[in-house]
């Protein structure tokens, strides 16, 4: 009976773990695919280490991706991306894309205002179609070579009030510099 | 009788012009020659007397080879003084000297066989992204048409200032687009100049005493008379030119196919060795199954460069 009892009691711990155990698993499966999912940044990089990639070839677009009308981020974080423009014109093509706003008089004076000093800012009727990069939110800071190889991408916010924020100024300081 | 032979003049030519254009390709094999350690990766390659002059993009070095790739020496390391090479962004042309333009200096670095001669600075008026050899002092520089809608521009090396604007750039309204199907790589002979539209699978011929375009074809790689030809697969978007180079009276075109990328697990490329003559008549084709970026022929005999890696064939 007490026999009967332990092997009850140690069935019910195996099931326990095998309960543990799949649910291990499971966490892990979704943690892959959900690195799989995100933008291949090729030769091994990491979160925050991108590396400028040997296959990559000249010239260079920096790409920033900015919601429209009442993103106050993309407003906040304008101040930044002019600097970065300032001082690395001469390196990289800045280009502005924004979803747009269906008020276009609304949209024009929201550019005027956004104040991005880049020759190239455009309204993309298509802008959902950047999601397909897995790009969790806007606004986005996107490096791309002319074979539309994706070298670097983030969507931290580049404010220079938050230490996070600077931090990635920093990294994008860094990967701009090796260009 | 009579009526029967105008009939078939009239009706021959329209028939055999509607028959679509066929015609063989070279299957080329390459065989690797060698490894160059000093260098990471070739971008650009010419020949400066017995010597090769290898340009490395990602290592910002410039070597010189001697013919068997064997006897490497370094004419320029990374830096921003004299003589030194700052940008991912190289591009190089030879003619009396070796011209090479680094691209966010916005200069131009001289050189011959044993080093560095003089720096030229250049006006900033865009990114430049190639340049060739038009005469002794004269180049022709690529801007990027980021403010501007020409393509080339005539460069004086004396008075360090532009001349003529050349080759207006392909309108469209999306910029990105813009920016991309305008990248060309260019050649410079005889007066004449060559332009390959990377994304357009293109080629204009442009007169530079004129400035006016006498040509323009647009290559059609696929084999038209197979009978796994698609006509919606045939795009110029889909061929990606990437080098040019005078030989012998003759236009080769290197491209690979981007379609082949992506086909199956494993990357199966084509790349195409186009020649032509100078009248931009195609003459023949060769087709390898390696994805070369980067060639120069040299006594009959073709050098591709992939990384470090040398491999040749014969022509």
């Amino acid at each position: 009976m007490t026999l009967f009892t332990s092997l009850k009691k140690m069935k019910s711990i195996v099931a326990l773990c095998k309960v543990f155990l799949g649910c291990f698993l499971l966490t892990i499966c979704v943690f892959i695919i959900i690195q799989g999912q995100s933008v291949d940044k090729g030769d091994g990089a990491k979160d925050g280490d991108w590396v400028m990639q040997k296959t990559s070839h000249p010239p260079y677009f920096l790409i920033y991706l900015f919601q429209s009308v009442g993103c106050h981020f993309c407003e906040e974080e304008k101040d930044v991306i002019n600097k970065l423009y300032k001082e690395y014109k001469d390196k990289i093509i800045f280009i502005g894309i924004t979803e747009g706003y269906e008020d276009k008089d609304l949209e024009k004076i929201y550019l005027q205002e956004t104040g991005l000093n880049f020759a190239y800012i455009l309204p993309d009727p298509d802008f959902h179609r950047w999601n397909r990069l897995n790009i969790p939110t806007f606004p986005a800071k996107l490096i791309m070579d002319i074979s539309g190889r994706i070298l670097f991408l983030e969507t931290d916010l580049y404010l220079p009030g938050r230490p996070e924020g600077r931090e990635g100024i920093k990294r994008l300081h860094a990967f701009l510099e090796e260009l | 009788m009579k009526l029967k032979v105008a009939y078939l003049i009239i009706v021959l030519p329209l028939i055999l012009s509607c028959r679509n254009e066929s015609f063989d390709f070279i299957d080329m094999k390459t065989e690797k020659v060698t490894s160059i350690k000093e260098v990471s990766e070739v971008t650009d390659v010419t020949a400066f007397g017995d010597s090769f002059v290898i340009l490395d993009g990602l290592s910002r070095r410039l070597v010189v080879s001697d013919g068997e790739f064997e006897k490497i020496e370094v004419l320029a390391h990374r830096g921003k003084g004299p003589g030194e090479l700052w940008s991912r962004a190289l591009y190089m042309t030879s003619g009396d000297h070796i011209y090479i333009i680094d691209q966010s200096l916005h200069r131009i670095n001289i050189f011959n066989q044993s080093g560095f001669i003089d720096t030229i600075n250049i006006p900033q008026e865009g990114l430049s992204y190639d340049i060739t050899c038009y005469k002794p002092d004269r180049l022709v520089l690529g801007l990027i048409p980021v403010n501007t809608d020409k393509l080339y521009s005539i460069f004086d090396m004396k008075e360090k200032k532009f001349e003529d604007d050349l080759v207006p750039a392909d309108q469209y309204d999306n910029p990105m687009k813009k920016l991309s199907m305008n990248y060309t790589d260019s050649v410079c002979t005889g007066g004449y100049l060559f332009v390959a539209y990377m994304f357009q699978n293109k080629i204009g011929k442009y007169d530079l005493n004129t400035r006016k375009m006498l040509k323009e074809i647009q290559q059609p790689f696929l084999n038209m008379d197979s009978t796994d030809y698609d006509a919606a697969e045939n795009t110029p978007e889909r061929f990606y030119v990437t080098k040019m180079q005078v030989y012998k009276s003759n236009l080769y075109v290197l491209c690979y196919d981007m379609n082949s990328i992506s086909k199956g697990d494993e990357l199966k490329v084509t790349t195409y060795l186009s020649v032509y003559d100078l009248e931009l008549n195609r003459q023949k084709i060769y087709k390898l199954d390696k994805k070369f970026r980067v060639f120069f022929i040299q006594d009959d005999i073709v050098y591709f460069f992939k990384e470090n890696e040398v491999y040749c064939s014969s022509l």
